[in-house]
């Protein structure tokens, strides 16, 4: 048979390693019609040499599993006889493509096919020829045809062509692209050019340098003041990002002393930072005008993720939660505050409109320490806060 | 009953942020804003047939009414809240309309000082 004389070269570009001969009748036919340059070979403990001596790029092994695949290939590897760019492709039945799609997600194998079935001949071809594209040992491969193809209709055929033309062009641009302005013989620029990059340096470079600087800058400071409170054994450091704000020092060592001068001071009483969440805007600024009378520094957040990202971002000594809210409600964000404080415990104290305190108490279980009834009056709101504070102390 | 308690109770406020007139006038001029946004969105819910949406727009507004002392509102708001939750439509909608007049009672305070 004229396939026969191709599954015989000697000098093959595309390789497949077998176990049984019967099993892989049918991918080598498919191959074969593809790629001149072609070798089935058996597996035999001179495999390794051969192909050190022929260097395919592409090699197919079609072992009786994929253990046996991946051990031979393994060896191959280890003997040194594949240490040149190859595209590899295992080959496998129905029940083993969940762990040959593992093996190729872990860069083993360059890809793989299902060939007991073997239902996609198309797909099989897809990948011989990707692999010959792509492997950099490839020199004779010619490609496919259209005559080799199906017919698929006129039109379909003429929007494939001229949408790959299209977006080859797209590609070879960019490359040029790249190329030019990846060149150290680049043309050099002109006034106009060097006018346009000056003012694009302004308006752009320079501010972004600038936030860039700026974001940095508050990153270390709140990362100072965390470790100096840590350091200090303080539980909090109240205010620290208005006192950061505060800074007029541009000097890091200036401020990162002030910083430690500040946090050395245990925090007064009524000057703990509170975060409260609620989404009811009117009810919360009821609750911040509250808490700031009694001079606690108060931070607000809308729902829980806002929540959960100001704790991740601030020290608090307290929050105030309200439990049902859009986004992450009070009782999932309780359960998430220890994950974002890497282990950290915050208290939480509850705002619920339930008076049902068999519930609540099923909710306290949760992580709470605390709940105040919408709408409680101030002595209540500011008994329990105080109440949870003094027991922190 | 609901018909007993107060339009606007004042001490509520006073009780809850201090005697501060000027704050306790702005936060029941915000409440009325919210109030009426609300109650657009509970009608709205309300014509698309959603009550579980009504109910939680309820509790939400219930929760700004205790706050500021619209006692009558704050307990039509819970009377809706269990309407919606028995998907009772009819007695919900008698519970917006009663809402409407205890918030533009309200208004009617408000605008008394």
């Amino acid at each position: 048979m004229a396939n026969r004389s191709k599954i015989a070269c000697r000098d093959p570009e595309v390789i497949m390693i077998y176990e049984n001969e019967e099993d892989v009748l049918g991918v080598a036919t498919i191959i074969a019609e593809q790629v001149e340059e072609y070798r089935t070979l058996p597996v035999n403990s001179k495999i390794g040499l051969i192909i050190n001596k022929c260097k395919p790029a592409v090699i197919l092994l079609a072992l009786s599993s994929i253990e046996r695949n991946i051990e031979l290939y393994n060896q191959i590897i280890e003997n040194k006889c594949l240490d040149y760019p190859h595209h590899s492709v295992l080959l496998c039945n129905n029940r083993e493509s969940a762990a040959a799609f593992r093996c190729c997600l872990k860069g083993l194998f360059d890809d793989y096919f299902v060939y007991q079935p073997l239902y996609e001949k198309l797909r099989l071809k897809m990948i011989v020829h990707n692999g010959l594209q792509s492997s950099q040992t490839s020199t004779r491969y010619a490609g496919i045809n259209d005559e080799e193809l199906e017919n698929i209709g006129e039109n379909l055929s003429s929007l494939i062509d001229q949408s790959g033309e299209c977006r080859q062009s797209l590609l070879g641009s960019i490359s040029s692209c790249k190329e030019v302005i990846n060149s150290p013989d680049s043309v050099e620029p002109d006034d106009v050019s060097r006018a346009i990059l000056a003012k694009i340096n302004k308006s752009h470079i320079e501010p972004m340098l600038a936030d860039l600087e700026s974001s940095i800058r508050e990153n270390l400071d709140s990362l100072i003041g965390q470790l100096l409170a840590q350091k200090n054994g303080l539980s909090t450091f109240e205010s620290r990002v208005a006192m950061i704000n505060d800074m007029s020092d541009s000097n890091p060592n200036q401020r990162a002393a002030r910083l430690q001068k500040e946090l050395a001071e245990p925090p007064l009483r009524g000057r703990e930072r509170i975060l409260v969440v609620e989404d009811n805007v009117l009810y919360r600024d009821m609750l911040v005008k509250v808490l700031n009378n009694e001079n606690f520094v108060v931070d607000v957040a809308d729902d829980g993720l806002s929540a959960l990202k100001k704790i991740k971002k601030n020290c608090y000594e307290l929050i105030l939660m309200d439990l049902f809210m859009p986004q992450l409600d009070g009782i999932n964000t309780t359960k998430q505050i220890k994950a974002v404080t890497g282990g950290k415990s915050l208290p939480v104290i509850a705002l619920t409109g339930n008076k049902n305190k068999e519930l609540i108490k099923k909710w306290a279980e949760q992580g709470l320490n605390g709940y105040l009834l919408k709408p409680s009056n101030k002595t209540e709101i500011l008994k329990a806060v105080n109440k949870v504070l003094d027991k922190k102390k | 009953m609901a018909e007993s308690r107060k339009v606007l109770n004042r001490n509520v406020m006073i009780d809850l942020i201090g005697d501060d007139r000027e704050s306790i006038r702005q936060f029941e001029i915000d409440f009325l804003k919210q109030a009426k946004i609300s109650l657009i969105k509970i009608a709205s819910l309300y014509n698309e047939k959603n009550l579980a949406a009504v109910k939680e727009e309820a509790h939400f507004l219930k929760t700004s009414a205790k706050a500021v002392g619209a006692e009558q509102a704050a307990d039509f708001l819970e009377a809706l809240e269990h309407a919606a939750l028995e998907n009772n439509k009819e007695k919900s909608k008698q519970k917006i309309l009663q809402i409407k007049e205890s918030l533009l009672l309200v208004h009617k305070e408000v605008k008394n000082g």
